[in-house]
């Protein structure tokens, strides 16, 4: 470029850039990025860096020990790792601390604020006692390019500012997410519960009709309609989504993958006892019983033998289940779960035998009975150990003795068919037949399809005649 | 859990009386207290003879004349029983249980006495908590081993007694007699962990209706079918649930008309981490949750909420609202209470006062007395004084029972009603009463039950601002008639006896 006239009078030509221009800015250039890179370098040794991870005494399962200690080993070996700080704090979160999580997520978010899971660590500890701190975590979170995490801190944040009737923000991050993830009912549901606040019901019932399409918020989104229809007076409606929302198991939690990852941490007897826990509820039995057996081979506590023998009753593994529970209840008499399910699994076996050999079942209905009554005298409250001593009584010819602890029973649980239908026969053969009717007829109201109460009235209807 | 309290004249003197529980055990020295108020406003125990010292793991107390002998009988709920004790006069009380056909081998926690059937018998209302299992055990937050929460255990059902009167059992008389018609009824087919109770006509079909609050899982609300069955209804009617589908730690219930449109509004106690609940009915027998619209987000503190009740502390025509407040777990701030192991349950009690339209405000900064660090827990309303204002009385865990005598300044004009049912000798627990003066109509229920594992008094207590006269006072009695009573003077207690007023 050189310097061009301007009208006719002669004006400064400023010096040439040319090869000595070009060598002082990258001379400046450098300077200053070797300015920057050691004002990085003076800022990175000089932050500070806990001196010790935290390490929580007294943790008494060896494997849990490992775990933290790795992660532990980890963090020293590389103090300034945002990944070795959250991986601690993923560790130690996942065996339920929390102040100590906390700090590693704090650390970890410090070295590398891009990463939205250390400020979302931080959010879903401190929801559990206070959900408005959390709200500047979940900020943290959600704030940055889209992905599954920032999503689900995104919304739960909206959830948050909702529960504080902050409406308009709520909605905001609700569509935000629907615009990223059209369909989610998560944020579905939540645009429903807006309109709720707002009192526009018809508003409502349609993001909860949608919403309802998800397995997540099904029994949700039908209690919501249910309230909904009956509010504008449409009582059909009403009783059809309440129906709906009865019959339906609870909703599964929202997805988050932190959570499933964190959960991928838990190791030791503690998470193997969660893990049965879980298959028995998903009625995987089996399983659970394999994982109790490991158990009862690695550390054999009466909590390892009962928790085998019950899946394994279970099952129908009655030869198995019944040296093993007598060895939980040998290592502690006073469990009254592992008394009943000795009690229950003696008595299955009995009750099989008794169709070929009534005589020689004599002394296991005998130990039924003792079974079950301990552990109704462990817990009074346990309906189903009356139920099997007065079983027992009846098997062991004493009817009328099993009257008592039947009554006992119903009046734990009213709700239970065995226990009503148990105490309606027994008081028919005690010849208390007013009162057997009402409990036969409570136990054909539960059960309408059983036909053994039915039959049990049919026996009364002679003696009444 | 904690322990309640009862407000009653046992005595018959026209002082109330006052009745603690404790949760010793079974083999504590520490027993259950009956304070006798003596002229002048002080109290004597008068435990020592009167068959109320008892120990155990008692919660909870109802208050009712289950014999219409016209003294007050008192039924303790406990962990793992109910225990019924009949006034037989004299300041004596007798265990009944056994021979009113008593049995509740559970977690018992509030109670009701409420004439479901209007038979004119006072039948029983005890909700249940948890299937507790003591020797499961949860992983602490510390790493270690904890109690395990509400949520670990299976919820359980509540219990409807029908009171059959006096009768034959087992070949002898027995005073009074229970029949267990849980199942039958309908509320004995639905669990949940319960915790409070209120009955009251919620759907103004002049029946008595059950409201219970559950712990972590949805509300239920029994309306009556008018046959001896209830259904619950608490769903579709919009109290199962927050506004946001969530099912918290239901606890106390306050029950009230808060903006004097006739109809009763529910407030719930929740954890600190939550928020207590207001439910606002409108219309008739539907519920929405009006806690942001009431001011009751908008709070100075949360807590964790136990008893609850509301009461027109001021006087001025609209009820207010108390909370007590104490956390479930340690690991609050500790403040110097002096309560040593429970330091840090501590929390503050609160106070909101009504504006009149049904919004409230937080006044709980001015009233140190009341908004003091405890573990809250049972809270009654009653005017233990005879000054036409009601006063409060508080229970702890950790620490002792306290009374709040009411010394708010500038207060209106007030009018208490006692209705009385003559042929039943007893208060009409279930009355609707209506108070017109100053140009508004005002709605209480007679029924002492409660708050959280209390009962208070059975005599309804109107603010009613300046106005300087009744115009008139109607009265729904528990089977259905109504009647109209003449007003008259402010600040006096009156006695509608049924069959006195007029038809309306």
């Amino acid at each position: 470029m050189t310097g061009q006239p301007h009208g006719g009078s002669p004006v400064p030509t400023p010096p040439a850039v040319g090869a000595r221009g070009t060598r002082g800015c990258v001379v400046v250039l450098t300077i200053l990025a070797a300015t920057g890179v050691g004002l990085g370098i003076w800022r990175w040794l000089s932050s500070p860096v806990p001196v010790d991870p935290p390490n929580p005494p007294d943790i008494a399962d060896a494997e849990i020990r490992r775990a933290v200690d790795d992660a532990r080993a980890a963090v020293t070996a590389a103090p300034r790792s945002a990944d070795a700080w959250g991986r601690l704090g993923m560790v130690l979160l996942a065996h339920i601390y929390e102040r100590e999580p906390d700090l590693c997520f704090a650390e970890a978010t410090r070295l590398d604020p891009t990463d939205p899971r250390w400020p979302y660590g931080r959010a879903i500890i401190v929801l559990k006692r206070d959900p408005e701190a959390a709200i500047s975590h979940l900020r943290q979170a959600a704030a940055g390019p889209p992905s599954q995490l920032r999503s689900t801190a995104k919304v739960q944040l909206a959830e948050v500012l909702l529960d504080r009737r902050e409406l308009d923000e709520a909605e905001q991050l609700f569509r935000e997410e629907l615009r990223r993830s059209p369909g989610n009912a998560r944020a579905v549901y939540g645009l429903g519960l807006v309109a709720l606040a707002r009192g526009d019901d018809a508003a409502a019932v349609a993001q909860f009709e949608s919403a309802r399409q998800s397995r997540y918020a099904r029994k949700l989104a039908a209690i919501q309609l249910a309230r909904l229809a009956s509010v504008r007076g449409d009582r059909d409606s009403a009783a059809r989504y309440e129906k709906e929302a009865a019959q339906l198991p609870l909703d599964p939690s929202w997805p988050d993958p932190f959570v499933d990852a964190v959960r991928g941490f838990r190791v030791g007897a503690r998470a193997r006892f969660e893990e049965a826990d879980q298959l028995e509820q998903r009625e995987r039995f089996a399983e659970a019983a394999e994982l109790f057996l490991a158990e009862v081979r690695d550390r054999p506590t009466a909590r390892a033998f009962v928790g085998a023998g019950i899946n394994l009753l279970r099952v129908g593994r009655l030869d198995e289940a019944i040296p093993l529970l007598r060895e939980g209840v040998g290592r502690d008499p006073t469990n009254a779960q592992a008394q009943y399910f000795l009690a229950l699994a003696l008595f299955t076996r009995a009750e099989v035998e008794y169709q070929h050999s009534p005589q020689s079942t004599r002394e296991q209905f005998g130990e039924v009975r003792d079974h079950a009554r301990r552990a109704a005298e462990l817990k009074p409250d346990h309906a189903r150990a009356y139920l099997f001593w007065g079983l027992s009584l009846k098997y062991l010819g004493e009817p009328a003795a099993a009257v008592e602890p039947l009554r006992k029973g119903v009046a734990c649980r009213p709700e239970e068919f065995e226990l009503q239908l148990a105490l309606g026969e027994a008081l028919l053969v005690a010849g208390q037949a007013k009162e057997a009717e009402n409990h036969l007829e409570n136990a054909r109201l539960i059960d309408p399809k059983d036909p053994r109460p039915a039959r049990a009235i049919e026996r009364l209807r002679p003696r009444k005649e | 859990m904690g322990s309640g309290c009862a407000v009653l004249d046992f005595d018959g003197d026209g002082l109330l009386d006052i009745y603690l529980l404790t949760f010793g055990g079974a083999d504590s020295k520490s027993v259950n207290r009956l304070y006798r108020q003596l002229p002048g406003g002080r109290f004597e125990d008068v435990t020592a003879g009167s068959g109320l010292g008892i120990p155990g793991l008692n919660h909870g107390v109802a208050v009712g004349d289950v014999n219409n002998d016209g003294r007050p009988d008192i039924l303790l709920t406990q962990y793992g029983a109910i225990r019924l004790f009949l006034n037989v006069g004299g300041g004596r009380f007798e265990d009944v249980t056994s021979e009113a056909g008593l049995l509740n081998p559970l977690w018992g926690v509030s109670a009701a006495f409420v004439d479901y059937d209007r038979d004119g018998l006072l039948d029983l209302v005890v909700v249940n908590y948890l299937d507790y299992d003591p020797k499961k055990e949860c992983p602490a937050v510390d790493g270690g081993v904890n109690y395990c929460g509400p949520s670990h255990f299976p919820p359980i059902t509540s219990k409807l007694f029908r009171n059959r009167g006096p009768g034959i059992s087992g070949g002898k008389p027995t005073r009074t007699r229970f029949e267990d018609v849980s199942f039958a009824s309908g509320i004995g087919r639905l669990p949940g962990p319960g915790l409070g109770v209120v009955c009251a006509d919620f759907n103004g079909d002049g029946w008595p209706d059950i409201f219970v609050a559950n712990d972590g899982e949805p509300n239920r609300l029994w309306i009556s079918k008018h046959d001896g069955t209830f259904v619950d209804e608490a769903v579709t009617r919009g109290v199962a649930y927050t506004m946001t589908g969530k099912s918290y730690a239901g606890m106390g219930v306050a029950v009230g008309d808060v903006d004097n449109d006739g109809l009763l509004d529910l407030y719930v106690t929740h954890l600190d981490i939550q928020t207590n609940t207001f439910w606002k009915q409108g219309p008739r027998g539907q519920f929405r949750d009006q806690t942001a619209e009431t001011g009751l987000l908008a709070t100075k503190w949360r807590g964790t909420g136990f008893g609850t009740l509301m009461a027109d502390f001021d006087l001025d025509g609209a009820v207010d609202l108390a909370v007590v407040n104490g956390r479930i777990s340690r690991g609050g701030q500790a403040h110097d209470t002096g309560l040593g192991h429970w330091e840090t349950y501590a929390e503050r009690n609160q106070l909101f006062a009504n504006d009149g339209r049904g919004r409230f405000r937080d006044i709980s900064s001015s009233n140190p007395a009341f908004s003091r660090w405890n573990v809250g827990r049972g809270l009654v309303c009653a005017d233990f004084d005879n000054d036409g204002a009601p006063d409060l009385l508080v229970t702890t865990i950790g620490d002792r029972a306290r009374l709040f005598r009411n010394v708010a300044p500038n207060r209106g004009h007030w009018l208490k009603v006692r209705a009385i049912e003559p042929n039943l000798n007893r208060d009409a627990y279930g009355a609707e009463v209506r108070v017109r003066a100053g140009g508004r109509e005002q709605i209480r229920v007679a029924n002492p039950a409660e708050s959280y594992l209390a009962s208070s008094s059975p005599v309804v207590l109107f603010g009613l601002g300046h106005a300087t006269a009744v115009d008139s006072v109607h009265v729904t009695w528990p089977d259905g008639s109504r009647e109209v009573f003449s007003g008259g003077p402010v600040d006096r207690v009156v006695e509608l006896r049924k069959g006195e007023g007029r038809t309306p």
